[in-house]
């Protein structure tokens, strides 16, 4: 069942279109990871399903309700931060809370319990203002659970973390999708950190969707790669240059990277076999996200 | 809704700023307070006792009367008439020791005037007889100053009445009827340089001058029903009254009609005025120094627009609530704010009061007009009512600041438009007052909400015919009802503005 739709959104910002017919879904309990350049429209997406700005044209669905004509239903499901974590400065972590727990009409245990799931307890008492950048993070998340959403959004969470804060908020994202069976939409340019964290990712640039798939599949055979650690690696290499010196991916100490498909490495093996060179192991080369992403983005760094 | 509201309160009572501004201008209000009644109530010794102010206007009248400028020259007649009639008058005070307001010196001035004219008078000029006529009025009227029996003078002046025509004698018959029905020693308003006794007194009264107020009520009776008569505007100063050529329009007759029954009705049922120095003196004259609904503004300004500054406008809206809940609150919150402000001030101010007057006067009467029938409460009741009505203006303001805070989405900006209104409005409203005395009246400036905002000239004019309305009023239909109606539709108009703006529009 999914618990997003998005049906032919469009956003115009002044006469600029700024999301182009964007229609996806996202499926009940899977990490959903939206993708894209800066300035492909991510942050407005987001804006138009937590109803911040009503889309121009098309319909989005919130846990079966819409967002504009069933506004209060969709939000009681759905929770996010947008952008940056902004919170009421002057107030503590606890009564930032205190005050979103009113709004959503939770009663205030629930604060104690999220409090506790984003592992905020020793600080919560502390004016917003002193938390470093991750435990605002934190406080973010929480005040996104509090609703107890079924569908959580985040705008670029890990803007601005330290590896160590990516990893302990990756975890975080884990828990909550295990624990509480939440389904999440994560938007992120940083691609290496999507890959070890969604489940489907979503490519979005220049306002228009181009393509939506599994991680597996968008970094499975892309590469078409293979390492051969061989020695002695001098006779070898002479050995591929006579035959298919074309093939050559990359030339390291101990292995010799080949453009070859999988049928093709029992053949290139015997070869080797044959000419005496020992083979200690052949390995498929993974693909990042980001060259997949590149590859489908086109890879222009140029912001449109 | 209860539960945003509840939010609204905790993220304005727990903002510093909010304290900031509440506490500065409460603070300026509240010295504001403090100074106005401390010089309301000490006694600084600055005056002159009035027979000091007799014996300074005897040595210089004297020296002036020796000068043959003023004695010879024809031009100076009349002048000259007046110096030795006011010579003599003074001198009267002084010899017979009376007091300021003492009837007979009104009674001495006609005296000495018609003798002094008697005497100055060119036998070639007047008629014969005349001046034989002159001096037996005036030995008549001296004659009565002797008896010094105020009731037989109240009987002369009522079969010899002043008075230019026979509805004005009949004006003045009656007055002195009234002294003497009621049993009122009248007043003389000559040489009254302390300012002590007032003709023209509304509400409040200067120190001491409570002791005359009946006179005092029955002379502003008086001169009210001339000004009626006459049709035409006129303004008392030191106890003469100068006609200023303006006509009576028709609210100013009504206002007039409406005192003088006030004034009736107190007389009647004995409601002194309270005097300035008094409880209720004090709170009437500290309540008009607050800066409170600056506060108020400034708040509203930000309510709004702090969340779009701070960016958690993207928290407040995500919540399962509609976006017009999320503005009835901030609006409510802010007003709630202001009123609550207005209440607290009202308590300081009412303790600051009755310590400084020690209370003196605090179960007095008021007499007012409410709905067009004239009646008697506690001034008590009076002031809470009057408080209340006040805070409307304040309230407009507010939901001005909260229009500006929902269409300019920025604290910055909302707080300083709010400010450009609330001083410039004042500014536009005495550019046009100036306006009119020039280049006449402009229809239609009297339902610009700054022709509005001050409630108060409705409480305490038109006084008497002494003061013209137009004076305070922008225009003189204007009353306390088209005021309160002109500023609840303006009220109406900002929050509409305001919450259209705020839920339509979308936060980028
Ligand atoms: N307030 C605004 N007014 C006009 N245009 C805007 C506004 N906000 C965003 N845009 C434009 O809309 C487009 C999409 O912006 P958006 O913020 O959705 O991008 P994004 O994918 O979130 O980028 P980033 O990774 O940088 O956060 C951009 O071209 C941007 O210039
Ligand atoms: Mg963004």
């Amino acid at each position: 069942m999914s618990i997003l739709t998005l049906e032919h959104v469009q956003k115009f910002f002044g006469s600029r279109p700024v999301v182009k017919d964007l229609s996806f879904s996202v499926e009940e309990g899977r990490i959903f990871g939206f993708l894209g350049p800066n300035g492909a429209g991510k942050t407005t997406t987001i804006k138009m399903i937590l109803g911040l700005l009503a889309a121009d044209h098309g319909q989005i669905t919130v846990c079966g309700h819409n967002v504009e004509t069933e506004f209060e239903a969709a939000m009681a499901c759905v929770g996010g931060i947008v952008e940056n974590p902004d919170m009421y400065v002057y107030l503590s972590g606890y009564d930032n809370l205190k005050l979103q727990a009113r709004a959503c009409g939770m009663p205030l245990s629930r604060v104690d319990e999220v409090v506790e799931m984003v592992g905020m307890q020793l600080r919560i008492k502390d004016k917003f203002k002193t938390y470093s950048l991750g435990m605002k993070q934190r406080i973010g998340v929480a005040q996104a659970m509090l609703r107890r959403p079924r569908l959580l959004i985040l705008d670029e969470p890990t803007n601005g973390l330290d590896p160590a804060g990516i990893k302990d908020f990756r975890d975080l994202l884990r828990y909550l999708a295990k624990n509480e069976g939440i389904t999440v939409m994560v938007s992120s340019h940083i691609l290496q950190e999507m890959q070890e964290m969604c489940d489907t990712v979503g490519i979005i640039s220049n306002g228009q969707l181009l393509r939506i798939a599994g991680v597996d599949e968008l970094t499975k055979n892309v590469s078409g790669r293979f390492r051969f650690f061989v020695r002695p690696l001098d006779t070898a290499l002479e050995l591929i240059r006579q035959h298919i010196a074309d093939r050559i991916a990359d030339v390291a100490a101990d292995y010799i990277e080949l453009r070859v498909s999988e049928e093709e490495v029992p053949t290139v093996n015997n070869k080797l076999i044959e000419a005496g060179i020992a083979i200690y192991g052949v390995q498929p080369v993974a693909v990042s996200l980001e060259e997949s992403f590149i590859a489908i983005t086109g890879g222009g760094n140029v912001i449109v | 809704m209860y539960n945003l509201l509840k939010n609204e309160r905790l993220k304005l009572y727990k903002k510093t700023s909010t304290w900031v501004t509440l506490g500065v201008t409460m603070g300026l209000t509240l010295l504001l307070v403090l100074i106005t009644s401390a010089f309301t109530t000490m006694d600084f010794g600055f005056s002159m006792s009035y027979e000091d102010y007799c014996r300074d206007q005897v040595s210089s009248l004297s020296a002036m009367l020796q000068d043959p400028e003023y004695s010879e020259d024809e031009d100076f007649r009349e002048y000259y008439i007046g110096m030795v009639t006011n010579y003599r008058v003074f001198q009267y005070i002084l010899d017979n020791n009376l007091a300021e307001g003492d009837w007979r010196i009104d009674l001495a001035d006609t005296a000495f005037r018609l003798s002094v004219e008697a005497e100055l008078a060119d036998p070639e000029s007047v008629g014969p007889g005349e001046i034989e006529r002159m001096l037996a009025e005036a030995a008549r009227w001296t004659h009565m100053l002797a008896k010094g029996d105020w009731r037989a003078y109240a009987g002369e002046m009522i079969e010899d009445p002043p008075g230019e025509n026979l509805e004005e004698k009949e004006v003045y018959s009656r007055i002195f009827r009234m002294y003497l029905e009621m049993d009122i020693e009248p007043v003389s308003t000559k040489w009254d340089y302390s300012y002590e006794i007032d003709l023209n007194f509304d509400n409040l009264l200067n120190p001491g001058a409570g002791k005359n107020w009946k006179a005092s009520a029955v002379n502003a009776i008086g001169e009210n029903e001339l000004s009626l008569l006459r049709g035409e505007q006129a303004f008392s100063m030191s106890g003469t009254v100068y006609w200023t050529g303006t006509p009576l329009s028709d609210a100013d007759r009504t206002a007039l009609a409406q005192k003088n029954r006030e004034l009736e009705v107190r007389l009647r049922q004995d409601i002194p005025p309270v005097e300035i120095n008094s409880f209720y003196g004090l709170l009437e004259t500290t309540s008009q120094v607050s800066l409170l609904s600056l506060a108020a503004l400034l708040i509203a300004a930000v309510i709004i627009a702090g969340e779009f500054t701070a960016g958690t406008v993207k928290l407040l809206l995500i919540v399962p609530h509609r976006r017009a809940r999320v503005f009835w609150a901030k609006t409510l919150a802010a007003v709630e704010f202001a009123v609550a402000a207005e209440l607290v001030f009202l308590v300081i101010s009412m303790v600051i009061c009755g310590v400084t007057s020690l209370f003196a006067g605090a179960g007095a009467m008021q007499v007012t007009t409410l709905f067009g029938n004239t009646v008697t409460m506690p001034y008590m009741l009076y002031f809470l009512g009057k408080y209340l009505i006040m805070m409307l203006p304040t309230l407009a303001m507010v939901c001005a600041g909260v229009m500006f805070s929902a269409l300019l989405r920025s604290s910055v900006s909302a707080t300083v438009l709010s400010l450009v209104m609330m001083f410039g409005g004042d500014i536009v409203l005495r550019i046009l007052m100036v306006l009119k005395s020039f280049f006449g009246y402009i229809p239609g400036v009297k339902f610009l909400i700054f022709a509005n905002l001050d409630l108060s000239v409705y409480f305490s004019s038109p006084l008497t015919a002494s003061l013209p309305s137009e004076l305070l009023i922008y225009d003189s239909s204007m009353t306390l009802g088209f005021s309160a109606a002109v500023l609840a539709v303006y009220m109406a108009i900002f929050l509409l503005i305001a919450h259209d703006s705020f839920v339509r529009r979308d936060v980028k």
